[in-house]
C-alpha cells in the first residue's frame, strides 16, 4: 500500500463538468494520447442509455470527452478484451479493480505484455445488470427508467439522476434485501479499491470536483507527474482528513463484501443436491467458458474427444465444469460474466469463486494481485 | 474391502509401481477389482483423469508418487501435490465423499506398504 | 451467374421450385417472392418443420415466466434455450413442469416436475389424458416438435378450450416472418413439387434435413448457402450470399416481435448478397 496520494482535477472546463468528480481520468488520457504514450484508450461510453455502454477504443484525444462519466449499469470486463483484440497495441485503460486482477492474470499467462499497458484503475463499489436495473428503477422509484440521465452509487445508496437536475437514492441494502442491488458477484467483492492498477481513481475521500488519486507504482508516478507538467490536470495534496475518510469509507465496504462472502459462501451455500439440480440444467452452450477473461486455450480440453458425452441431456458436472474449475478456478477474479451470460441461470460464478477462496486458504495465493504465479504453474519446490 | 468395488490406482513408475512389482515379486496379492495405471511420474497426473476415472465409474481413486526430494524428474511430484489439493477441493463440491480420493508418497522398496495403500 | 440463368431459360418457369427458409430475412424473404411471380414460378415456400401457416395469437416470453403451469412438448430448454430461461425462472416462481418427449433423455424431461415419454407427438395431441385437466387460464403450451401440420388445429382448440396459451417455438430464427410471406410446406409437399421440376434453389436452407438424396437427385442445384454439408457436395452451384454479421434485414420472433438488426462486420468481399442474386436472375 502505497503512501503516495493526490488530488487531481481536470484542467478543462468541459471535462471537469462531465466526468465524474473531476475529469482526472479523462484528462491523464487525453495526456497519453496526445504524447504518443498509448496508440489508444480503451474506455466505455454510453450507447443509448445509461444501461447501455460499448467499449470504445479511442485513439483521437479530443473523443475522450465522449466518453466521460461512469457507468454502473453496463458491467463490462475489459482485461480480455485487451488480451484478444489490443495485444498488439499500446494501450490504457480504464479499470475496475475485477478488470485491473483480469489483466493481472492474464499479463502472467502472458497474453498481455505488461510494457503496453496502462491501467488506470476506478474505486468501485459495485455494478448493476442493465434489466435489474431497469426493474427497480420503475418498481422502487416510480421513475421511467429511460428518463434516468446519470446514475450513482455512493454513501450505500443507489441515486438517479433525470433531465431537469433532481436526484433520487435508495438505500443498496435495502434494493438488495428484496433481491435486487448489485450483482452477487460484486456483492462478495473483496477489492474496492484497484491497487493491482497503476494508479487508483475514485471520489472516496476527495472534495467536489477533485478525483482522489492513489498511486501505486513507478509507471503511476510518472503518468500524474507527467500529465500535470504537461498542464492537463491540477493537483494538490489531500488533507489527513481526508485520507481518513478514504479509508474509513474502504473498510467498510470491504467489511460488507466479507459478510455477503459468509452468507453466500456459507449460510445461503446450496448443498451438493441443490448443486446437482442446478447441474440438471446445464445445456452445455460454452457460453461460460467463451466469456471468462482467463480462459483462453486455442483447444479446450472441454471439446475433447474423451469428455465427449450423449450429448442428449445435461453433461455430467465433474467431467465439464469440474474439468474447468480444475483449470482456472484458482485464478478465478469473480468477474461475474459466467453467471451473466448462463442462459439457464445457474449461479456459476459463486463456485468459482468459492473454490479461489478455498483455495487461497490452502497455499495463500489470491488472484489477481502480486508478481506471483498462481501455484500451479510454478516451478517452485515449497514445503508440505 | 468388498470384491465389487472398483478402485483406480495411478502409479508413479519409479516408486509405486515398482513398490507394486516387489509386492508382485514377492506374490503379494493385491485383489482384482484394483485397477493400476502405469504413469511415469505423478506429475503426469491432473484432476482431469481423476475426474473421467469417477465419471467411468470408480468408487474410489488412488494416486502414488515418489517422496517429496525423491522425484526421478526432480519436481513433478510438487506440481501434482499442488494439483491434488485443487482436486481435493473441487469433488467435494460434486458430492463425492473425501474418503474415495487418496494420494500418498511411496517408495519402491515399500512393497507392503504400496499392497497396504 | 450465368450457367444458372442459361438454365433457367432452357426450362419451362413451372419447372423451377425454390426452397426458403426461417434463415431468410423478411426483405429476402419479399424479394425472393417477387422473383418468384416476376419469372413464373408458384413451387415456392419453406420447411416449416410441420408448423403451418397460422397467425394464432400467441403467448409472450412473459406469459412463460409468469405461468403456473406449462406444457412442454419438446426439449425446450436445449432447442430454444431463449424461451428455455424464461421456463427456468417460471420453475423459480414455483412453476408446474410437465414435459412430453418421444425420446428417453432431454434437458426438459430431466427438470419436469412431471415427464412423460410418448411414442407418437400427434396421438398425443389428440389425446393427452389427465394432463388436460392440469391446463387453465394460467397455463402455457410450448411445443418446438410437430409430425403433422394438421395436429395444429388440435392444439389451437385445446387452448380454446382449456383457456391455456399456446406458443409454437421454432428451430429458425424467422419462421413466423416467413409464415407472413410464404408458404409453410412439409415434407410431402416439397417433394410434390420437386417431382415436376427441374431446378432446384435453396436459399439457406439444407433439404437432407428432412428429405432423402433421392428426393433431390436429378435436379439442377443452385445453393445458396455458406456452410458446407452433404447437401452441397450434391449441389451443381453453391454461392455464398451474406453471414447475417455483414447484412441488415428484420425477422420477426416467436412471440411476434418484429426485430431489426444492422450489419456489425464491413466487408469488401465481391460475393452477392441473397437479394442481389435474385435481382440479378430476374
Amino acid at each position: 500500500m502505497s503512501e503516495n496520494y493526490v488530488l487531481a482535477k481536470s484542467s478543462e472546463a468541459a471535462i471537469t463538468e462531465n466526468g465524474a468528480c473531476g475529469g482526472a481520468v479523462s484528462s491523464i488520457f487525453q495526456y497519453l494520447l496526445a504524447n504518443d504514450i498509448v496508440d489508444g484508450v480503451l474506455t466505455l461510453s454510453k450507447g443509448e442509455d445509461v444501461y447501455d455502454g460499448i467499449p470504445r477504443f479511442v485513439t483521437d484525444p479530443a473523443e475522450i470527452l465522449e466518453t466521460c462519466g461512469s457507468l454502473h449499469c453496463a458491467p463490462t470486463m475489459v482485461a480480455d478484451l485487451v488480451s484478444k483484440y489490443l495485444s498488439d497495441k499500446r494501450v490504457a485503460v480504464a479499470t475496475k479493480p475485477c478488470d485491473a486482477k483480469g489483466i493481472n492474470e492474464l499479463v502472467k499467462r502472458h497474453r498481455i505484455d505488461p510494457e503496453k499497458i496502462i491501467t488506470v484503475g476506478l474505486n468501485c463499489g459495485g455494478t448493476v445488470i442493465p434489466e435489474t436495473a431497469q426493474q427497480m428503477i420503475e418498481k422502487f422509484y416510480d421513475v421511467d427508467p429511460s428518463k434516468v440521465v446519470k446514475e450513482e452509487i455512493d454513501k450505500g445508496q443507489f441515486i438517479i439522476e433525470l433531465e431537469d437536475g433532481s436526484e433520487k437514492g435508495i438505500k443498496i441494502d435495502d434494493l438488495e434485501e428484496q433481491g435486487y442491488g448489485r450483482r452477487t458477484n460484486c456483492q462478495r467483492c473483496n477489492l474496492k479499491v484497484p491497487r493491482n492498477a497503476d494508479i487508483a481513481c475514485g471520489k472516496w475521500g476527495s472534495e467536489p470536483g477533485w478525483t482522489f488519486i492513489e498511486i501505486n507504482s513507478e509507471k503511476g508516478q510518472e503518468i500524474v507527474d507527467g500529465a500535470k507538467s504537461e498542464g492537463f490536470i491540477e493537483t494538490k495534496g489531500p488533507s489527513e482528513k481526508a485520507i481518513e475518510i478514504r479509508s474509513k469509507v474502504e473498510g467498510i465496504m470491504i467489511k460488507m463484501g466479507k459478510r455477503f462472502q459468509n452468507t453466500q459462501f456459507e449460510d445461503n451455500y446450496l448443498s451438493a443436491e441443490e448443486w446437482k439440480e442446478q447441474w440438471n440444467k446445464c445445456i452445455k452452450c460454452f457460453a461460460c467458458r467463451d466469456v471468462c477473461p482467463i480462459c483462453w486455450c486455442n483447444e479446450c480440453e472441454l471439446e475433447k474427444e474423451y469428455f465427449k458425452d450423449s450429448e442428449d441431456s445435461a453433461p455430467d458436472p465433474l467431467g465439464f465444469q469440474g474439468v474447468r474449475l480444475s483449470h482456472m478456478s484458482f485464478s478465478c477474479i469473480n468477474c461475474g460474466q459466467c453467471e451473466d451470460v448462463c442462459p439457464m441461470e445457474i449461479p456459476v460464478s459463486k463456485i468459482y469463486h468459492k473454490l479461489q477462496c478455498v483455495y487461497n486458504d490452502l497455499t495463500g495465493y489470491e488472484a489477481g494481485l502480486g508478481d506471483e504465479k498462481p501455484p500451479l504453474y510454478s516451478p517452485q519446490k515449497e514445503n508440505f | 474391502m468388498a470384491e465389487d468395488v472398483k478402485i483406480v490406482g495411478f502409479c508413479c513408475n519409479w516408486c509405486c509401481y515398482g513398490g507394486a512389482d516387489t509386492a508382485g515379486t514377492a506374490r503379494m496379492q493385491y485383489p482384482p477389482n484394483v485397477r493400476i495405471i502405469r504413469v511415469m511420474c505423478s506429475g503426469r497426473i491432473n484432476p482431469s483423469l481423476i475426474f473421467k476415472a469417477f465419471r467411468e465409474g470408480a468408487d474410489g481413486v488412488f494416486v502414488g508418487g515418489c517422496h517429496i526430494g525423491d522425484c526421478h524428474y526432480d519436481a513433478g511430484n510438487y506440481k501434482w501435490n499442488r494439483r491434488a489439493l485443487i482436486t481435493k477441493a473441487i469433488i467435494k463440491e460434486f458430492g463425492i465423499d473425501e474418503e474415495r480420493f487418496r494420494f500418498e508418497w511411496i517408495s519402491a522398496s515399500e512393497g507392503e506398504n504400496s499392497k497396504e495403500q | 451467374m450465368k450457367r444458372i440463368k442459361e438454365k433457367l431459360g432452357s426450362i419451362n418457369p413451372d419447372e423451377l421450385c425454390i426452397l426458403c427458409s426461417g434463415k431468410n430475412t423478411i426483405e429476402e424473404l419479399e424479394a425472393i417472392k417477387q422473383f418468384a411471380e416476376g419469372y413464373g414460378t408458384d413451387k415456392i415456400g419453406f420447411y416449416g418443420y410441420n408448423f403451418p401457416n397460422d397467425d394464432v395469437e400467441v403467448a409472450s416470453y412473459d406469459d412463460v415466466s409468469n405461468a403456473k403451469t406449462i406444457l412442454a412438448i419438446g426439449d425446450i430448454l436445449r432447442d430454444n434455450p431463449l424461451i428455455g430461461r424464461r421456463v427456468i425462472i417460471f420453475k423459480e416462481n414455483g412453476g408446474t413442469l410437465i414435459s412430453v418427449d418421444t425420446v428417453e433423455k432431454s434437458n426438459t424431461l430431466l427438470n419436469a416436475t412431471e415427464s412423460v415419454k410418448v411414442d407418437s407427438i400427434s396421438d398425443f395431441i389428440s389425446d393427452m389424458g389427465d394432463i388436460k385437466g392440469k391446463l387453465d387460464g394460467d397455463a402455457v403450451i410450448l411445443i418446438n416438435k410437430m409430425e403433422n401440420k394438421d395436429d395444429f388445429n388440435s392444439l389451437k382448440e385445446l387452448a380454446v378450450e382449456t383457456g391455456a396459451k399456446l406458443l409454437p417455438a421454432y428451430k429458425q430464427a424467422n419462421i413466423k416472418g416467413a409464415m407472413g410471406i410464404l408458404s409453410s410446406l412439409d415434407a410431402e409437399e416439397i417433394k410434390e413439387f420437386l417431382s415436376d421440376s427441374q431446378a432446384l434453389i435453396t436459399v439457406n436452407a439444407d433439404p437432407l434435413d428432412f428429405l432423402s438424396k433421392g428426393d433431390v437427385k436429378g435436379k439442377f442445384i443452385v445453393n445458396i448457402s455458406n456452410f458446407d454439408n452433404d447437401f452441397t457436395k450434391l449441389s451443381d452451384v453453391v454461392l455464398p450470399g451474406k453471414p447475417w454479421t455483414e447484412k441488415c434485414g428484420s425477422f420477426i420472433n416467436a412471440e411476434g416481435l418484429k426485430q431489426e438488426f444492422i450489419s456489425s462486420v464491413f466487408s469488401d468481399d465481391e460475393n452477392l448478397s441473397e437479394i442481389e442474386i435474385f435481382e440479378k436472375l430476374a
